[in-house]
């Protein structure tokens, strides 16, 4: 299913794809444009084109309409990917609705941060984006509005993740609806706005593309964290690497052409195809991501895919898009060392077993450890995991003299691992 | 076999016993220890194997405190089956809910061992049978034979062998490599035929070298419970060996507890057992003529002592008594003595001092109070007690206010006394004589001086040295008159007392003397003789005194008229020990022995029938320690 569909599936009642078009996808606000352009370039996924605001004065304006800012609204929420090629001088509008008394905007600030606002007579509500817009990086915007009536709150979602830094702190409106504004305009809002209540000159960015905005009025508003992350963002991300579908080894093998890289700032690491060999496992090899990107690895297959994080891997955000299963395991190392409690001399020849218990991604009983002491005491092994797990772990010396009580291990292993050290009582 | 063949490891964390049977070949037995060291062995294999479901991925089996002392833990478990054959410490499951404990026996080998726990000998006493088989050749023999067998000859000698068809025992006297002799007795047919099962009294795990006759477990616990509190007895009680238990009175503690026990020959008991099992005489002579609370007066001092029992010998030596008695209380026998199995009859423990009575006690019953029962062997009154005495059964005896309840009730007074106990239970034998168990009662007069008893009051008795004077070959139909006497330079001791008074009365009934009366005096001259009294008239009037008095130096005699033909004061008196027309071929007396007494004896008869008169006919003859005779002859004088 397209991107575009996939928005629409949600429930908006309007959506201007941008793809070389102002016209509402869905109804019929079309757009007017005014100093706009469309610029070939993909923001996300089934887009070729982006509407481009080239100048500080140039806009796109939506018509009137009962449903976006005609009435007053009980919820609302607004979305769609933007991006820009450079820090903006400040303030510059994104996209915004209303004017000094009453807006629905985001607003664009010092070093590309964004700012959601929404500001009423009675309430004035502000959200602040954790980090900066990186140039030439698109990202999914996201504002969401529910009255007192509903959930009384305030939200905003870039690439689908919740932010959560706002004035006030918690992001409550305390009031049923937000009343009638201004018409939509992307980019140079034509008459006074304000920031904060106060009347700010807010023009449009220069070079901000816009793709797949959407609006949603009345219950279709209420969008929850998933929705956002997984259908409006994930399923339209661009993802800088794809593995494409095939064999699980030609996959393995596709994947490890990337052994050793680091994944930037970018919204999506890996968009990873469907198998055809089922259920599948793909071993990444020292594969990192930047803290800055927002998605690690996107499975659109209906199977089940366990990525492995091995040599130091670090995925760890991954969403299946296809009706699909996406497990991301660290391949930790557990560490054993056995010592006798007298003197803590090394025990060589202790068996070290070790299962996992309730609690954990494993299933319980699953043998993680069964081996004996090295000449050093010592005992490892590796574990895929996903999560931390509990354990039932032991270690026993019972086949030859000197002869030692069962010591029992802690654990957890955790996604770095387990180094412990169990010291047995000699019998 | 190796223990890992005789064991299995079930998936519900059974650990059970596959291997040999008890006495069969390859039998396996085991120290809890090495049985510890099987299952950590397992416990750290990669993944188990055959049917011992034990690897490194099972919770662990079995905890060490010591190698005596091994724990099984997380629902690992043994049964009564795996116990038998394991020994040399204490197994604890379930979170101590289950105990066994180790027993080590210090004995000879070959003894046949009882255990009496929580009232009851233990049924199944495994621990004995060392060697089992069948008899696959005999027909009505007199030895086993056991083609099978390769034993060495004579390895068996001195041990029991059983026949556990006919449930007869035999003390072996010789074996071959394939055949077995010995006296089979107590079972139905007490000889061997093919197809009858055997059980060498040979005990589990001997260790001859260390003085261990046996060694096994034995549980104490269960579900939670300890078994009488973990109290037991070891017995052995055995025809032709010494009787002996020891008491773990206070509970078995974990690891080993050792059983000392004494078994041996015992010379004092020889007779063949079938004589005593089906009694000829003189054994079907003896007889329990009271039980319970009985005086009898042992010391011969007109004074009672007092007996839990009183026992007649009848004919039978005091040895035979001694072996009947025995008998009565062998391990194997269902006697019931007192109302009490005789296998259980150990004989009083403990005296207690009562108050607060209640109700009617039996002389001999069962009793019962919180914490304890017990079997009351006397009781000083049955309606009034102050007094009881009991042997305890189970748990520990009754304290101070505490209420035993029989058929009646009591309380008890403050005082318990614990008492100690002989193997066997009436005491010992020298062979001749016996030295009796505390409150072990037997007629006075079937006792000797060498005898020994011990009253209720914990006071030992020596019975006096009853001596017996006899004089034969009378004729009793020319009846010989016979008069014994005091010799004095070869006649009678006329003057062996003189009156301390006249006897002038109409109706005197008390002769006191100036001399002190012997203490070998006879009790009663009673149908013997009497106390000769000089009179007026000259003569020696005879009365048959009917008691003396020492202290007074006085004689009792049946009423008589002296208010004629007087007795002067300081007239002549003497005893006449036998004096009387003879009734028996041999006349007797019997006085308690006191030193050696030559006495005067005459036989006369002068009458006309029979034979005609004869002569008189006199002698001298000693009565000392071991008695006395003599024979009289005969003369015509026609």
């Amino acid at each position: 299913m397209a991107y575009g569909d996939d928005i629409d599936a949600l429930g908006c009642q309007h959506r201007w794809s941008f793809e070389n078009t102002v016209n509402d996808q869905v109804g019929t606000a079309h757009g007017t444009a005014s100093g706009t352009d469309f610029e070939s370039i993909v923001l996300c996924e089934d887009n070729t084109y982006a509407l481009r605001v080239n100048a500080i004065a140039d806009r796109l304006t939506i018509p009137n309409t009962t449903d976006i800012n005609n009435s007053a609204q009980d919820r609302k929420a607004v979305c769609g990917w933007f991006r820009v090629t450079a820090i903006q001088d400040p303030p510059r509008r994104i996209y915004g609705e209303g004017d000094t008394t009453q807006s629905f905007q985001f607003v664009l600030g010092w070093g590309n941060q964004v700012l959601f606002e929404v500001d009423e007579a009675n309430f004035t509500l502000q959200i602040f984006s954790d980090s900066f817009l990186t140039d030439d990086r698109s990202y999914h915007l996201c504002l969401i509005f529910e009255g007192s009536s509903y959930g009384n709150e305030l939200r905003a979602y870039v690439d689908g993740i919740e932010q959560l830094n706002a004035e006030p702190t918690d992001r409550q409106p305390d009031d049923t609806t937000l009343a009638a504004r201004t018409p939509v305009e992307f980019g140079d809002p034509v008459g006074t706005v304000a920031v904060g209540g106060t009347a700010v000159i807010l023009t449009g960015s220069v070079n901000g593309l816009y793709a797949q905005w959407a609006t949603f009025n009345g219950a279709a508003a209420v969008l929850t964290d998933t929705e956002v992350r997984e259908e409006l963002f994930a399923k339209g991300a661009i993802a800088l690497n794809t593995i494409s579908g095939g064999t699980e080894s030609a996959m393995q093998t596709a994947l490890d052409a990337y052994a050793d890289d680091v994944i930037g700032d970018v919204p999506l690491g890996f968009a990873i195809e469907d198998s055809t060999s089922g259920d599948f496992t793909l071993v990444s090899d020292n594969i990192t991501f930047d803290e800055r990107c927002s998605l690690h690895l996107r499975y659109e297959g209906n199977d089940t895919l366990t990525w492995v994080n091995t040599n130091g891997g670090d995925a760890v955000t991954a969403i299946a898009t296809g009706g699909g299963t996406v497990v991301v395991q660290n391949r930790v190392t557990v560490t054993i060392t056995v010592l006798d409690n007298a003197d803590s001399s090394v025990i060589v020849g202790a068996r070290v077993y070790i299962e996992a218990d309730t609690g954990g991604p494993l299933s319980v009983g699953t043998e993680i450890m069964n081996t004996t002491t090295n000449g050093s005491g010592i005992a490892t092994t590796t574990v895929d995991l996903s999560a931390t797990q509990p354990i039932i772990g032991r270690a026993r010396k019972g086949s030859s003299s000197p002869y030692y009580k069962t010591g029992q291990l802690a654990g957890p292993i955790t996604l770095t691992g387990l180094s412990e050290t169990i010291r047995l009582v000699e019998e | 076999m190796a223990i890992a063949s005789d064991f299995e490891i079930q998936t519900d964390k059974d650990i059970r016993y596959v291997g040999a049977a008890h006495g069969a070949s390859g039998a396996g037995y085991y120290t809890v220890l090495e049985f510890h060291r099987w299952l950590q062995d397992l416990a750290d294999d990669a993944s188990f194997t055959g049917d011992d479901e034990m690897d490194i991925t099972k919770v662990t089996p079995s905890d060490k405190s010591f190698d005596t002392i091994i724990n099984l833990i997380n629902g690992y478990n043994i049964d009564q089956t795996a116990s038998e054959h394991l020994y040399g410490g204490s197994i604890i499951q379930e979170g101590g809910d289950d105990i066994w404990d180790g027993l080590q026996v210090i004995a000879n080998q070959g003894m046949d061992l009882q255990i009496v726990q929580n009232g009851a000998v233990v049924a199944d006493d495994f621990w004995n049978y060392n060697v089992k088989g069948t008899d696959d050749t005999s027909s009505g023999a007199a030895f086993l034979t056991d083609s099978t067998a390769s034993w060495v000859t004579n390895e068996w000698v001195g041990y029991f062998i059983k026949n556990t068809t006919d449930l007869s025992f035999a003390l072996i006297t010789a074996n071959t490599g394939t055949t077995i002799t010995g006296t089979l007795y107590g079972g139905t047919n007490n000889d061997w035929d093919s197809g009858d099962g055997y059980s060498i009294v040979q005990g589990l795990n001997n260790d001859p070298a260390s003085g261990y006759s046996h060694q096994f477990l034995l549980k104490v616990r269960t579900a939670g419970s300890d078994i009488d509190g973990r109290r037991l007895i070891g017995q052995t009680r055995v025809w032709g060996k010494t009787f002996s238990e020891f008491r773990i009175g206070v509970g078995t503690g974990r690891g080993n507890n050792v059983l000392a026990l004494n078994y041996a020959d015992d010379p004092n008991n020889l007779t063949a057992f079938s004589a005593v099992d089906t009694p000829s005489s003189p054994f079907d002579s003896i007889s329990l003529t009271t039980a319970g609370y009985n005086g009898i007066d042992v010391d011969d001092d007109a004074v009672d002592e007092y007996f839990y029992s009183e026992w007649s010998r009848g004919t039978a030596s005091i040895n035979q008594f001694y072996e009947f008695q025995k008998h009565a209380t062998l391990a194997r026998n269902s006697t019931t003595i007192y109302g009490l199995a005789g296998n259980l009859l150990r004989g009083i423990t403990h005296e207690i001092e009562v108050d607060n009575p209640s109700g009617t006690f039996a002389a001999q019953e069962s009793v019962s109070w919180t914490g304890g029962t017990g079997y009351m062997l006397a009781i000083n009154s049955t309606t009034a007690p102050t007094k009881m005495w009991i042997q305890l059964l189970t748990g520990v005896a009754p304290t101070d206010g505490q209420t035993i309840t029989g058929t009646g009730t009591c309380d008890v007074d403050t005082n318990v006394t614990s008492r100690v106990l002989s193997a066997p239970y009436l005491g010992s034998s020298t062979g001749s004589a016996i030295s009796g168990a505390y409150g072990f009662g037997v007629e006075a007069l079937d006792l000797t001086a060498a005898d020994k008893l011990v009253d209720l009051d914990n006071v030992t008795f020596a019975p006096p040295n009853f001596v017996q004077f006899g004089v034969s070959i009378l004729s009793t139909t020319d009846p010989d008159y016979i008069l014994v006497t005091n010799n004095d330079g070869g006649d009678i001791d006329f003057d062996q007392f003189t009156l301390d008074g006249a006897l002038t009365g109409g109706a005197v009934t008390s002769v006191v003397v100036n001399e002190a009366i012997p203490l070998d005096t006879p009790s009663s001259a009673t149908g013997k003789g009497g106390l000769r009294i000089l009179r007026a008239s000259g003569k020696y009037s005879l009365h048959a005194y009917t008691a003396w008095d020492g202290p007074s130096k006085t004689f009792t005699i049946p009423s008589h008229d002296f208010s004629t033909d007087n007795a002067a004061n300081g007239a002549n008196a003497f005893l006449g020990y036998l004096d009387k027309a003879a009734t028996a071929t041999t006349e007797t007396f019997t006085s308690v022995y006191s030193g050696d007494r030559t006495l005067f004896i005459r036989r006369r008869y002068g009458g006309t029938g029979g034979g005609g008169p004869t002569k008189t006919f006199e002698t001298t003859s000693v009565l000392g320690s071991s008695g006395g005779s003599a024979t009289v002859q005969r003369q015509s004088d026609a």
